[in-house]
């Protein structure tokens, strides 16, 4: 392990940047559930809002471990990064779901929100993340 | 036509069920983690004038049997005599899986080893010297991966070839302390001329079994009235002192024939390791576990509910066409409301069915539901269950009938009776479509979190129930969990495609038999007596409603959902048929029950929480008594689901009303 360099300092701030957006994204999609905020790409959604604040948990104990055991941080981002894009693609296809059923049932559909969950703006921020993580995973 | 019958044994989790498959172009079912085969499977592969009759035996470490599924594996290869035993040896872990191959060495039955998942071992830099592993054991050695079929072909021509070449058996032999041959020749030879042995057992391999502890053969011979020199007269501290001196020299020999043919890179962080770390942490364990589970479910009612809209608008479609014909009204509405009321309502919910199988198999197939299973060990040790329980829950989700047969992966009767128990309160397939149903009309915005709080309401009674016997009934603490985790794979699509397509398949079966039989009667009793109006309260499905309606009324319940309860006790999935079948005419079952102004959103959960709770299927009563042997717990768990039913549906009535405030 003493061979490998540790040139990934990009990585370790960028899984901080990602523990922050998807705490602040699992809060407000918890407010927004709750009625307290408002937002034009927000949709209210309790239980996605917890799921992303447990990543953020994850995210963070990666950027918390990152200054003594480096195998525990990549695996830490590698997983983070690795749920919330399946979880981004869920929704996708979950919200993809709901809009082609309203539209078959002869009601009117907003296409936006397909895309218009916090999941989906998070898992973008952290696609380079799971990129650099994954191939450190198969190095260590 | 000569038949050809082979054993297949292996450890758990090897690939047995996957090269049962392969070689005989069957589709049982396969899983990433212990424990899925828990009896005798057999199947057919013709080749030339030959039958090569395959049995798919429970996965075992060893031939000292702890598990009923054990018990099953270890009588196969004592008893049956088959013409060859063929091993499958998990290429990545080959040290752990030879301790089973000394023993099949021993039992002097023609023998091939087929090395599996050589793939992996080939990406985890593991070098395998199959050559020269076969030259140390004595046996063909079949380099295979049974998951893309890789080498099966090679494999049953070692099969044929073995058989054709009848040459006598010469293992490799395990090398035993002094003392212990001493004493394995001076049983063997008392059991050779005393002895009515099983099988084709060898009196010198019964000898060592009997040394290495095996109860069940000594109380065999026991019964024949045997005393068996030296181990009768001694001492427990003795025989174990001897079982280990066995044990040593077989992880001994395993050890050899490991160090000359394998090589392996040491000392090397595994990413399975790392991603163990995460998912299996003592805190984020069990929350990543539920959001999994979460946008599972998330995923299964809003991904399918484009494909249940179309097969609604077929269904239309077809109510139109038969609207306008002219026909016999009896025979009109035999189509209208029997057929398409009944069945295509039912059909309806075959993609939420489809979608649920494809993505368990997913979560399977990554190694993933083995994890789930270590990571709720310690909450459910806590709770009076069996760590190894959660295997038979995860199978309940799909069907009770087969998590009921897996208990038997359990070793004390207390923990199996107790699963069995609590098995009927997984939320199995079969009672999805009532759930998707009601929640799509009286929950629409937060149906997928609703089905969610039913499964996870299914697993909190299951818990209840455990701790109430384990404290009251089974007292003591639950045996100790060891389960091996399985590598982490990445999915097949072909093999989840498959999967879902044979579970879906089934349940379309089912649609066509048990629940258009079921709807049949349910639209009989609602059209007669001749004359009255259809599904009607003066129909026999109205009388038979009311008679047991007023039982039912502090529940809410109108006598539609009391004879749609009914009958879902034949299969769950005959509750929406009669639904169906009981508000059938020219609008959907969906529409109808919006329109319904007895039902609130309030007694559609209640309703939802008592299908989820009563009964367990016919056919998952008939498991629990062939598996309990007793007619007694069979009983209590009819009458304790019906009890926890109905005091669960009456409670969430009225917590729900006092919410909703309606």
């Amino acid at each position: 392990m003493s061979e490998t360099v540790y040139p990934h300092n990009y990585l370790y701030g960028w899984t901080g940047i990602v523990t922050v957006v998807t705490s602040i994204a699992g809060l407000l999609s918890i407010l927004r559930g709750a009625e307290i905020v408002n937002g034009a790409y927000l949709l209210p959604d309790i239980p996605g809002g917890c799921i992303l604040i447990l990543l953020s948990a994850i995210f963070g104990t990666a950027y918390y471990k990152g200054r003594t055991d480096r195998p525990g941080w990549i695996s830490f981002s590698y997983i983070g990064s690795l749920m919330l894009l399946i979880f981004a693609v869920c929704t996708v296809l979950i919200n993809g779901g709901n809009y082609l059923a309203l539209i078959m049932g002869g009601e009117d559909g907003d296409a936006s929100t397909i895309i218009s969950l916090t999941f989906i703006w998070a898992a973008i921020i952290a696609i380079p993340l799971y990129l650099g993580v994954s191939k450190l995973m198969y190095k260590c | 036509m000569n038949d050809i019958r082979i054993l297949l044994t292996g450890n758990p989790n090897v690939g047995k069920t996957t090269l049962f498959n392969a070689l005989c172009g069957v589709h049982q079912h396969t899983g990433n983690y212990p424990g899925v085969t828990v009896d005798i499977k057999e199947g057919k592969r013709h080749i030339g004038g030959q039958s090569l009759i395959v049995c798919d035996l429970p996965g075992t470490y060893s031939l000292s049997v702890f598990t009923p599924d054990e018990q099953v594996a270890r009588d196969a290869l004592l008893t049956s005599n088959p013409d060859i035993v063929l091993q499958i040896v998990d290429a990545t872990n080959i040290e752990r899986n030879l301790f089973l191959t000394t023993q099949l060495l021993e039992l002097g039955i023609p023998m091939i080893i087929a090395l599996n998942m050589c793939d992996l071992a080939d990406e985890q830099g593991i070098k395998i010297d199959s050559e020269c592993l076969a030259r140390n054991l004595n046996v063909t050695v079949v380099r295979i991966v049974a998951r893309s079929e890789e080498g099966v072909g090679e494999l049953v021509d070692s099969i044929v070839k073995l058989i054709e070449e009848k040459k006598p058996v010469s293992h490799r032999e395990v090398l035993y302390p002094g003392s212990v041959t001493s004493h394995i020749n001076e049983i063997g030879n008392y059991l050779g001329s005393h002895a009515k042995l099983p099988g084709n057992l060898s009196s010198n391999c019964a000898a060592i079994r009997l040394m290495e502890g095996d109860e069940h053969l000594e109380k065999t011979l026991h019964d024949q009235g045997l005393v068996i020199p030296f181990l009768d007269k001694c001492d427990p501290a003795e025989r174990d002192s001897i079982a280990e001196d066995v044990l040593l020299a077989r992880y001994r020999t395993a050890e050899e024939i490991m160090a000359c043919s394998v090589k392996c890179t040491m000392g090397r962080v595994m990413p399975a390791d790392l991603i163990d770390q995460v998912i299996t942490h003592r805190y984020f364990g069990i929350p990543i576990f539920l959001s999994c589970m979460w946008f599972a479910f998330q995923l299964t009612f809003s991904a399918a509910a484009p494909f249940a809209a179309a097969i609604e608008i077929i269904f239309g479609y077809f109510n139109e066409i038969i609207t306008g014909m002219d026909m016999d009204p009896f025979i009109r509405s035999f189509l209208i409301e029997g057929i398409i009321g009944g069945v295509g309502s039912v059909l309806s919910f075959v993609p939420s069915i489809f979608i649920v199988f494809l993505l368990l198999s997913i979560l399977e197939d990554t190694g993933y539901l083995a994890r789930a299973a270590f990571v709720m060990d310690r909450l459910m040790h806590s709770m009076g269950l069996h760590g190894r329980s959660f295997i038979p829950f995860l199978m309940g989700f799909g069907c009770n009938v087969p998590a009921i047969m897996a208990t038997r992966t359990l070793q004390s009767r207390a923990d199996r009776i107790i699963t069995i128990l609590t098995l009927p309160f997984m939320s199995c397939s079969a009672r999805l479509p009532v759930y998707v149903l009601f929640t799509g009309v009286f929950f629409s915005a937060i149906a997928g979190s609703v089905i969610f709080f039913l499964y996870v309401l299914g697993i909190v009674v299951a818990i209840v129930t455990a701790l109430i016997f384990r404290r009251y009934v089974f007292k003591g603490e639950p045996s100790p969990f060891i389960m091996e985790l399985p590598p982490y794979r990445r999915p097949s699509g072909t093999a989840a495609g498959i999967h879902m397509w044979y579970k879906g398949r089934e349940y379309l079966k089912r649609a066509g038999l048990v629940i258009f039989g079921g709807v049949l009667v349910v639209w009989a009793l609602a059209s007669f007596p001749v004359g009255v109006e259809y599904g009607s309260a003066e129909s026999l499905a109205g009388s038979l409603g009311q008679l047991l309606q007023p039982l039912f009324a502090p529940l809410g319940f109108n006598w539609q959902l009391v004879v749609a309860l009914i009958f879902g006790f034949v299969a769950k999935e005959v509750v929406v048929g009669s639904l169906g079948t009981l508000y059938g005419g020219e609008d959907t079952l969906h529409s109808s029950l919006a329109a319904d102004h007895t039902l609130t959103p309030a007694i559609a959960l209640a309703f939802l929480v008592f299908v989820l709770l009563y009964l367990p299927c016919v056919a998952a009563l008939g498991v629990i008594r062939q598996e309990t042997g007793s007619i007694k717990w069979t009983v209590i768990i009819v009458g304790y689901g019906l009890f926890v039913a109905y005091v669960v549906s009456f409670i969430t009535l009225h917590i729900a009303s006092f919410i909703t405030g309606v």
